[in-house]
C-alpha cells in the first residue's frame, strides 16, 4: 500500500480529536448511550485505520517512514514533522488497541459526567499517538506536556478516595521532570546553531528535527553529553518510573478509574522508556557508554526490579499491588535497554509491549471485580474461582503472562532481557532473575488468596461472571499474549532495524548466543532474531 | 530652539485625540445621570477605537520613523507595538468595567476619564526617546492610577490601597528622578541615543553607576519586582477588580517598554554591571512570587503574586538583551501575558458576589458543573500562565528561557523552569476547585461586555499558542535597533 | 503532640538542615567526580538537600498545627 500521498499518521492522530470535538459540540449530555456508541465508533475507526500501517511498513528499510513535514514556526525552526520507525509503530498500534479497550471497559464503570469522560479519553488518545509519531523535538515536547492535562482530569474527577492528591501529585511530579527536558532541548538547539555558555555552536540553520538533532548531539563533547543526558533523564525517569522517582505511580494508578489505570500502565509508562530509546541513547552515546552512567542506570533498574517486587509482595490492595508490579516490570525494560546490546534492547522494547498487554489486562480484571464488590482489598475475597470461573481463567492467563511463564509473551521479553544482561555481567542477570522469582511469588500468592480455596466471604458467593462486553475487552489482550508468546518473530522483525541502529550508535557488539538459541528453538520455533544475519550492519 | 512642522503633530494624533476624549468624558459626565452611565462606557470604547484607527493611520505614514519634538518622541515599530498593547489593555479594561461602574455608587465619568488619561501617559511613555519625556509620561500614568486605585471612596480597603500605592509610587518616582538627574549630571544630555553615544566613550564612574542603579530601582518598582513588590498584593486586593486587572497589564507593560528602551538603547555598554543585579532580582522575584502565591486563598492576591512572578520571568528577557532572543522574548511574553492575565482577572470579575471584597478560591467551586465554557476558558488561562503548551504562555516562556540560556545564565533558566513547574500547583488549585469540587461556589453573572473580553483573551491565548508564527514575525520587526 | 516528642521533632528538623545539604553535597561531589562534571553536581546536591530540609520543616509545622 502506498501511503506517500496520504498523511496517514496525522489522520490516525487526529481522528480521536475530531471525535472528541464532535461529542462536545454535537451530542447532548443526557444521551449517554449515544455518546458511548460514538466514542466506541471513533476508537474502533482509529484502530482500523492504524492497522494497515503494520503491513505497509517496510521492515527492511532504515530511517523513518510515512514522513510528513510542514513548516510550523519558522522563526524558531520548528516543523510539524511526523514519521515512524519500528518502535513507534508497535507502540502506536498498542495505543489504538488500548484506546478501544479503555472506552469499552468504561461503559458501566462511569456513571456521572459521561460526556466529559469520553471526550477526555479521546483527547488523551490524540496526544499519546501524536507523541509517538513526532519527529520534531519541540513538537514532541508540546505533545508530551499536553498529555498530562486530560490524565489529570481523568484521575481527579472520576477517581477514588484520594484522587485530588493523586492527580496533582501526578501532574506536578511529571511536569517537574519534563521542564528540565525543555532546557535540554534548548541547549541542543543552541549547540546546533550559535552556541551557548562556553560551547561554540555548529552554526547550522535552526531546526528541531530529531534526525538532525541526533547527529548534532553525537558531536557534542562528552561532558556536555552527560549534562544533557541527565536533563533528559529526569524527564523520562519519572515517567518510566525509575526508582527513586516512582512514588507518584502507586497513588496515581490506585486512585484512577479503571480505564485511566489501563491507559496509564499500558501507554503512559511506555513514554518514559520510549524517550530513552528514541532520544537518550542515540543522542548521547558518549554519556550512555560511560561506565559510571551505565552503572547508575543499571543499579537503579535492579533496585527497581527487586525493591518493586518486594513492596508488591506486601500490598493489601489489589490495584496497588499491580501498580507496584509495574515498577518492577519496567525495571526489566530499563535493564534491557541499558545492557546496550541487541538482545537487551530488543527484549526491552518487546517487554514494553508485553507489560502494556499483561498489566493492562490485570487492571481491567481488577476493575471488573471492583465494579461488582466496590472493594479492592484482597482480604475481602477468596475462592472466587467457584462463582466466577471464566474470570479466574482470564486472570490466571494474564498473571502467568505478567510473571513470564513460557508460552506467553512475558517469557520472551524477560528471557531476551536476561540474555542481554548476562552478556554484560553475571550479577545483573542474577539480580534480575531474583526479581522473576519474586514476581512469581507475589502473583501466585495473590491468585491463591483471591481465587483458590473456599468462598470465605458470603458476599462473594453470588457474583456474576464476565459479561460479553467484559470478555470483549479482555480477549484481544489474551490473544496477543498467546500470539507473542508463541510466535514473537513478527514483532522482532519490526523492531530489528531501529534496535540495530541504536546498538550500533552506542557501540555495543551484537550478541551471539547459539547455545541459548537452541533451547529456545525447542519451545516452539520462536527465535528472537539476534542479528546473526547482519554482521555488516554496524552503521555509525 | 526647536521647530515643529504640521507633519510632526500628525504623528501625535492618537495621543491628542485620547486626551481630548478624556476631557470630553469629564465634560459629558456632568450632564449624565447615573442611570445613563453605560453610554459613557460606550463613548470610552469608541474613543479607544478611534485612537486605534488613528494609530493605524500613523503607522502607515512613511515618514514616521524619524523622531519628532527635538528627538524626544519617536514612533518606531517598538513604540507601535506597545501602543497597540496599551490600547488593547485600555479596551479590555473599559469593557470589563462597564457593568461594575454602572452598579457602583460613584461617578463613572471620572473613572473612564482617569483610565483614558492613564492611557495617554502610557502612549507617551512607550514613544519617549528622552529621559525627561519618559519621566513626565510615567508620572501622568502613575497619578491617574493612584486615583483609580481609590475609586471606591467609601471602602476602607480601596482608600488604603490608593494611599499605599501613592506613597510608595511617589517615593519610587523620586528615586527614579534622582537617578535620571545623576545620569544627566554625568552625560549632560537627556536624549537616549545621545546618551548611548556619549556614554560609550565615557569611563565608568561611580556617579553614573549609581544613577543607573537608581533608575533601575525606580523602574523595578513599577514592574513589581523584588524587593520593590510589596505594594502589589495590597493594591490589587484593595482596588476594584477591573482596576486591578488593568494595573496588572497596562502600566506593567508600559513600564517594561521604558525599561527596555532605556536599558537597550542608552545603557547597553554597562550590561556586565547591571546584568548580575538584574539576574539576582529576577531569581528573587520568581522565587518569592511563586512561593508566596502558594499560600494565598484570596484569588486577587494569588493573581497579584502570580503577576510578580511573571515580572520575574520577563526579567530573564531583559538579561538576554545582548542576544537576539532577549528583547524579542520580552515582546512575545508581554503580548501573551496581557491576554492570559487579563482573562484570568475577568473570570474573577464574573464571579464577584459580594460586589467587592472577599474573592476567595472557593468562589470557583463547582464552576465546571454550572457553566462549563467559563471553566474551560479559565483552565486555558491557567494553563497559559503555568506555561503548558500549546498556549501563548508557553511560547512566551520558551523565548525567555532561550534568552536566559543564550545569555549565559543557565542556572537562572533552571530556576525559572523549576519555579514554572511549582506555579502549576497554585494555578491548579483554582482548576481543582472548578472541576473537582462539589461544593457551592459563586454564581456567574455575565454580561455582553464581560463575555466579549473573555472571548478576546481566550482567542488571543489559544491562537498565539497554536499558530504563533505571524505574531513572532511581526514582533521580530518590532525589536529596537541599538 | 506531647512535649518531648515535639522537642525531638524540632531538633531533628534542625539537624536535617545541617545533614541534608551536607549529604547532598557529598553525593553530588561523588557524582561529579565519577562523571567528570566538575563541582556543579555538588552544589545541586547541596541545594536539593536544603530544599528537602525545608519541605520536611513545612510538613512538620502543618502536622503540628493540625
Amino acid at each position: 500500500m502506498d501511503f506517500s500521498h496520504i498523511p496517514i499518521l496525522s489522520i490516525i492522530t487526529y481522528i480521536p480529536l475530531f471525535g472528541a470535538l464532535a461529542i462536545v459540540f454535537l451530542l447532548p449530555r443526557e444521551n449517554a448511550r449515544l455518546i458511548k456508541t460514538v466514542a466506541t465508533f471513533i476508537a474502533v475507526l482509529d484502530f482500523v485505520v492504524s492497522l494497515p500501517l503494520w503491513w505497509a511498513f517496510d521492515r527492511a528499510r532504515d530511517g523513518y517512514q510515512f514522513v510528513e513535514k510542514a513548516s510550523w514556526i519558522p522563526s524558531l525552526g520548528v516543523d510539524y514533522h511526523f514519521g515512524i520507525d519500528g518502535i513507534s509503530l508497535v507502540l502506536i498500534l498498542l495505543t489504538t488497541l488500548m484506546g478501544v479497550i479503555a472506552i469499552v471497559c468504561s461503559f458501566t464503570a462511569i456513571e456521572q459526567r459521561q460526556k466529559e469522560y469520553y471526550v477526555l479519553l479521546l483527547l488523551l488518545q490524540t496526544f499519546m499517538i501524536g507523541t509517538f509519531c513526532c519527529l520534531d523535538l519541540f513538537l514532541f515536547y508540546v505533545f508530551w506536556e499536553v498529555m498530562l492535562v486530560p490524565m489529570y482530569f481523568l484521575i481527579g474527577v472520576w477517581g477514588g478516595q484520594r484522587r485530588l492528591y493523586a492527580a496533582i501529585k501526578f501532574f506536578l511530579y511529571t511536569l517537574a521532570g519534563s521542564v528540565l527536558m525543555l532546557l535540554g532541548i534548548i541547549a541542543l538547539y543552541f549547540y546546533n546553531t550559535t552556541g551557548f555558555l562556553s560551547y561554540k555552536g555548529l552554526g547550522h540553520a535552526p531546526t528541531f528535527a530529531i534526525e538532525t538533532m541526533t547527529a548534532v548531539a553525537q558531536q557534542m563533547p562528552a561532558n556536555l553529553q552527560i549534562w544533557l543526558f541527565f536533563a533528559f533523564f529526569l524527564g523520562f525517569a519519572i515517567k518510566v518510573p525509575m526508582f527513586p522517582f516512582h512514588t507518584w505511580l502507586p497513588d496515581a494508578h490506585t486512585e484512577a478509574p479503571t480505564a485511566g489505570s489501563v491507559i496509564l500502565a499500558a501507554i503512559l509508562l511506555k513514554m518514559g522508556t520510549y524517550g530513552f530509546v528514541r532520544f537518550s541513547l542515540p543522542m548521547f552515546p558518549d554519556a550512555v557508554r560511560h561506565p559510571k552512567v551505565v552503572g547508575i542506570m543499571v543499579t537503579l533498574s535492579l533496585i527497581g526490579i527487586v525493591y518493586g517486587a518486594m513492596v508488591t509482595l506486601v500490598q493489601k490492595d489489589m490495584k496497588r499491588l499491580i501498580a507496584y508490579s509495574s515498577v518492577s516490570h519496567l525495571g526489566y525494560v530499563m535493564l534491557g535497554i541499558f545492557a546496550l546490546n541487541m538482545a537487551g534492547v530488543q527484549g526491552g522494547i518487546l517487554q514494553m509491549i508485553n507489560h502494556g498487554i499483561s498489566t493492562g489486562a490485570l487492571f481491567l480484571l481488577v476493575g471488573i471485580i471492583y465494579e461488582r464488590r466496590h472493594t479492592r482489598m484482597i482480604s475481602e475475597y477468596g475462592g472466587l474461582a467457584k462463582p466466577m470461573p471464566v474470570f479466574a481463567t482470564y486472570f490466571l492467563i494474564m498473571a502467568l503472562s505478567s510473571m513470564g511463564l513460557p508460552l506467553l509473551n512475558g517469557f520472551i521479553g524477560e528471557f531476551t532481557i536476561l540474555q542481554g544482561a548476562f552478556a554484560k555481567s553475571f550479577w545483573w542477570a542474577f539480580c534480575a532473575a531474583t526479581g522473576i522469582v519474586l514476581g512469581a511469588a507475589y502473583l501466585l500468592w495473590l491468585y491463591q488468596r483471591v481465587f483458590f480455596g473456599e468462598v470465605t466471604n458470603p458476599a462473594n458467593e453470588k457474583l456474576a461472571d464476565l459479561t460479553f462486553r467484559e470478555q470483549l475487552t479482555l480477549a484481544p489482550l489474551v490473544i496477543l499474549a498467546l500470539w507473542i508468546g508463541l510466535y514473537p518473530r513478527p514483532i522482532f522483525d519490526v523492531i530489528r532495524r531501529p534496535s540495530e541502529k541504536i546498538v550500533a550508535i552506542v557501540g555495543g557488539a551484537t550478541m551471539e548466543a547459539p547455545a541459548v538459541a537452541s533451547r529456545v528453538d525447542e519451545a516452539g520455533g520462536a527465535v528472537p532474531s539476534v542479528s546473526a544475519d547482519a554482521p555488516g550492519a554496524v552503521r555509525p | 530652539m526647536f521647530t515643529t512642522k504640521l507633519s510632526d503633530w500628525i504623528l501625535l494624533a492618537p495621543e491628542l485625540f485620547l486626551t481630548a476624549a478624556g476631557l470630553l468624558m469629564l465634560g459629558i459626565s456632568v450632564f449624565l445621570s447615573k442611570a445613563r452611565e453605560e453610554f459613557l462606557g460606550f463613548v470610552a470604547t469608541l474613543s479607544v477605537g478611534i485612537t486605534g484607527a488613528l494609530l493605524t493611520w500613523v503607522a502607515a505614514r512613511p515618514d514616521r520613523k524619524t523622531p519628532i519634538l527635538a528627538g524626544s518622541f519617536v514612533v518606531d515599530n517598538f513604540a507601535l507595538f506597545f501602543k497597540g498593547l496599551v490600547l488593547l489593555s485600555l479596551l479590555l479594561a473599559i469593557l470589563a468595567s462597564v457593568r461594575f461602574v454602572g452598579r457602583a455608587p460613584y461617578p463613572g465619568g471620572e473613572y473612564y476619564a482617569l483610565l483614558l488619561f492613564s492611557g495617554v501617559g502610557m502612549l507617551f511613555m512607550v514613544s519617549g526617546n528622552n529621559l525627561i519625556t519618559i519621566y513626565v509620561a510615567l508620572e501622568t500614568m502613575a497619578l491617574s492610577s493612584y486615583v483609580l486605585a481609590g475609586y471606591f471612596k467609601g471602602e476602607i480597603k480601596s482608600t488604603e490601597a490608593a494611599m499605599k500605592y501613592f506613597i510608595l509610587g511617589a517615593f519610587s518616582s523620586g528615586v527614579l528622578l534622582y537617578g535620571l538627574s545623576l545620569v544627566y549630571g554625568v552625560a549632560g544630555k537627556m536624549g537616549l541615543p545621545e546618551l548611548a553615544k556619549l556614554l560609550s566613550s565615557t569611563e565608568r564612574s561611580n556617579l553614573l553607576m549609581l544613577g543607573i542603579l537608581l533608575i533601575l530601582a525606580g523602574l523595578l518598582f513599577k514592574i513589581a519586582a523584588v524587593p520593590f513588590h510589596v505594594w502589589t498584593p495590597d493594591v490589587y486586593e484593595g482596588s476594584p477588580t477591573p482596576v486591578a486587572a488593568f494595573f496588572s497589564v497596562g502600566p506593567k507593560v508600559a513600564a517594561y517598554a521604558i525599561l527596555a528602551r532605556i536599558f537597550y538603547v542608552a545603557f547597553p555598554k554597562f550590561h556586565a554591571d547591571w546584568g548580575l543585579v538584574v539576574a539576582l532580582v529576577a531569581a528573587a522575584t520568581m522565587i518569592l512570587g511563586n512561593v508566596a502565591a502558594l499560600l494565598q486563598t484570596n484569588v486577587k492576591r494569588l493573581l497579584a503574586y502570580s503577576s510578580i512572578a511573571n515580572a520575574g520571568y520577563a526579567l530573564l528577557g531583559v538579561l538576554g538583551f545582548s542576544t537576539e532572543w532577549g528583547l524579542w522574548g520580552v515582546l512575545v511574553y508581554l503580548l501573551a501575558y496581557t491576554f492570559m492575565n487579563f482573562g484570568a482577572f475577568t473570570l474573577v470579575i464574573l464571579l464577584e458576589t459580594k460586589g467587592y471584597a472577599g474573592e476567595s478560591v472557593s468562589d470557583f467551586n463547582g464552576l465546571a458543573q454550572r457553566n462549563m465554557p467559563a471553566a474551560m476558558v479559565m483552565l486555558l488561562f491557567l494553563l497559559s500562565l503555568a506555561g503548558i503548551p500549546p498556549t501563548a504562555g508557553f511560547i512566551g516562556k520558551y523565548y525567555l528561557f532561550t534568552a536566559a540560556m543564550k545569555a549565559g545564565y543557565a542556572w537562572l533558566a533552571v530556576l525559572a523552569v523549576v519555579m514554572s513547574a511549582v506555579s502549576l500547583f497554585y494555578y491548579f488549585r483554582i482548576a481543582s476547585a472548578m472541576f473537582f469540587s462539589e461544593a457551592a461556589g459563586a454564581k456567574l453573572q455575565s454580561s455582553y461586555t464581560l463575555n466579549a473580553v473573555v472571548l478576546i483573551c481566550a482567542v488571543g491565548t489559544l491562537v498565539i499558542g497554536v499558530a504563533p508564527q505571524p505574531f513572532l514575525a511581526v514582533l521580530k520587526s518590532c525589536v529596537l535597533q541599538p | 503532640m506531647a512535649r518531648p516528642a515535639l522537642l525531638g521533632e524540632a531538633l531533628s528538623a534542625g539537624l536535617l538542615f545541617l545533614c541534608g545539604p551536607a549529604a547532598g553535597y557529598l553525593l553530588g561531589k561523588w557524582l561529579g567526580d565519577a562523571l567528570s562534571l566538575g563541582r556543579v553536581p555538588a552544589w545541586i546536591g547541596a541545594a536539593l538537600g536544603l530544599v528537602s530540609a525545608f519541605v520536611h520543616l513545612v510538613r512538620l509545622t502543618s502536622r503540628v498545627s493540625k
